[in-house]
């Protein structure tokens, strides 16, 4: 008897050794990453300062050049222009995903909700995306059905989100190609599929790239230009708005990113109108 | 008029004007956070215990929302001697986000390990269970309502 009940408790110590090595694993695991997480911090501030201190540079060069044109250099002003152009998008896109970025880490992320004309949407963003991707000789093939013209959603949010994807679909795709663009929208909600061809994603890398400062090809002549910022806003922006995206990547599709939304229903609302019921129902309590 | 404000996931807000800060909770928990002597309060609102270097170190992970609360509190004048708290929420709910064992309770415990490091009493509270709730915190006089709710998920 006594021999079985010291058994038990031999078996019982193993288990608790071997779980106890377990955590100890998942510690050492958890905290490379945070060691990672705080060297990319450290590295983002020097990259912030290239990535913005440079265009301006140029921007500032090239208006210098413009004023000394006469008038009668128009086509000559016209290419500078398009220079700026040009520098200037890239800068708002950056100093958009890094506010966005300190918005939420700063906890100051609220929904607004409005009904949104969904093709009107789509198109503008498109438009605006369309000289960027020309640079690249890439065209924006886009097939969309749309059933219902409304959604409700935060669209600037939403905006965010899709620039986001385009801006990386433009970046990751091979020169002269399409970028598909498949949209829905019915009732049930918003989706959106963008699929680019070029260097598959690696099947490990996948799940780290929602990380925060992760840039896949940090080497020093990567055409990769950002913060790795884009997708875990992305990230975040889609749990407030309790959507979903998945990512799929082979050489010979390229990579797809696809968005899921729900329509959201204004809950400041909806909130708003039922605070009397707390008020006075029976099963509220004061603390 | 007071002011309104929803508290989404991932939010925290601070007051220093009256206003009525509502929220809803699943297997989330909610720091409500008081200043006695100058009588302002503030909350949050967070989904998971610990940020573990995934994706952005947002508000949304228990241990950056109470640091940031109380810092956002005192930054608006309070101090941490002054400080009550309350906490809610941490239901067992059935919870499709995430597949995460015992979530809620995880992270009530995680509000009040912190709020105990901090030294700040907690004079109220309503956590665990297999409900959800709703609550309405009123930043002037620190009174909350409180209200279960069946809705399953969040």
């Amino acid at each position: 008897m006594k021999n079985t009940n010291l058994e038990i408790l031999q078996t019982e110590n193993e288990n608790l050794k071997r779980e106890n090595q377990q955590f100890v694993q998942q510690l050492k695991q958890l905290n490379e990453r945070l060691e990672e997480s705080d060297a990319f911090k450290s590295h983002f501030l020097s990259n912030i300062s290239n990535e913005i201190i440079n265009p301006f540079t140029s921007i500032l060069g090239i208006s210098q050049n413009i004023l000394s044109l006469g008038a009668n250099e128009i086509s000559q002003i016209h290419a500078m222009t398009t220079l700026i152009y040009s520098e200037a998008f890239d800068l708002d896109f950056q100093l958009r995903n890094i506010f966005a970025a300190a918005k939420i880490e700063s906890g100051e992320i609220t929904l607004e909700v409005v009904p949104t004309h969904i093709e009107v949407f789509m198109s503008d963003i498109l438009n605006n995306l369309r000289k960027k991707a020309e640079k690249r000789a890439l065209v924006f093939n886009s097939d969309f059905h749309f059933s219902e013209q409304t959604f409700a959603t935060d669209p600037e949010k939403l905006r965010m989100i899709v620039v986001n994807l385009l801006m990386n679909a433009i970046t990751f795709s091979e020169q002269k190609n399409c970028i598909q663009i498949v949209a829905t929208s019915s009732e049930n909600g918003f989706s959106l599929s963008i699929n680019n061809i070029g260097k598959p994603i690696p099947e490990k890398d996948l799940k780290v790239i929602f990380d925060r400062f992760k840039k896949l090809d940090t080497s020093i002549n990567s055409v990769n230009i950002g913060h790795g910022l884009g997708l875990s806003i992305i990230k975040d922006y889609l749990d407030l708005m309790k959507g979903t995206i998945t990512v799929e990547s082979s050489a010979e599709k390229g990579t797809t990113f696809t968005l899921v939304l729900p329509p959201l229903e204004n809950e400041h609302d909806n909130l708003l109108m039922d605070d009397e019921m707390l008020f006075n129902s029976s099963n509220s309590e004061l603390f | 008029m007071q002011s309104n404000l929803f508290i989404y996931p991932g939010k925290l807000e601070v007051a220093t004007n009256p206003t009525q800060f509502t929220t809803i909770l699943g297997s989330c928990v909610a720091v409500c956070l008081w200043d006695t002597k100058l009588k302002f309060g503030g909350i949050n609102h967070f989904m998971l215990p610990l940020w573990n270097g995934e994706g952005l170190a947002s508000p949304k992970y228990g241990n950056i929302a109470i640091d940031k609360l109380i810092t956002k509190m005192i930054w608006a004048g309070a101090s941490i001697e002054n400080m009550e708290a309350k906490v809610f929420g941490g239901g067992n709910v059935i919870n499709t986000t995430s597949n995460l064992y015992n979530i809620g309770e995880r992270n009530i415990e995680m509000a009040f390990s912190k709020l105990n490091e901090y030294g700040i009493r907690v004079v109220g509270s309503s956590t665990g269970g297999k409900k959800g709730r709703k609550i309405l915190m009123d930043s002037s006089n620190f009174k909350i309502l409180h209200k279960f709710i069946e809705k399953q998920s969040f």
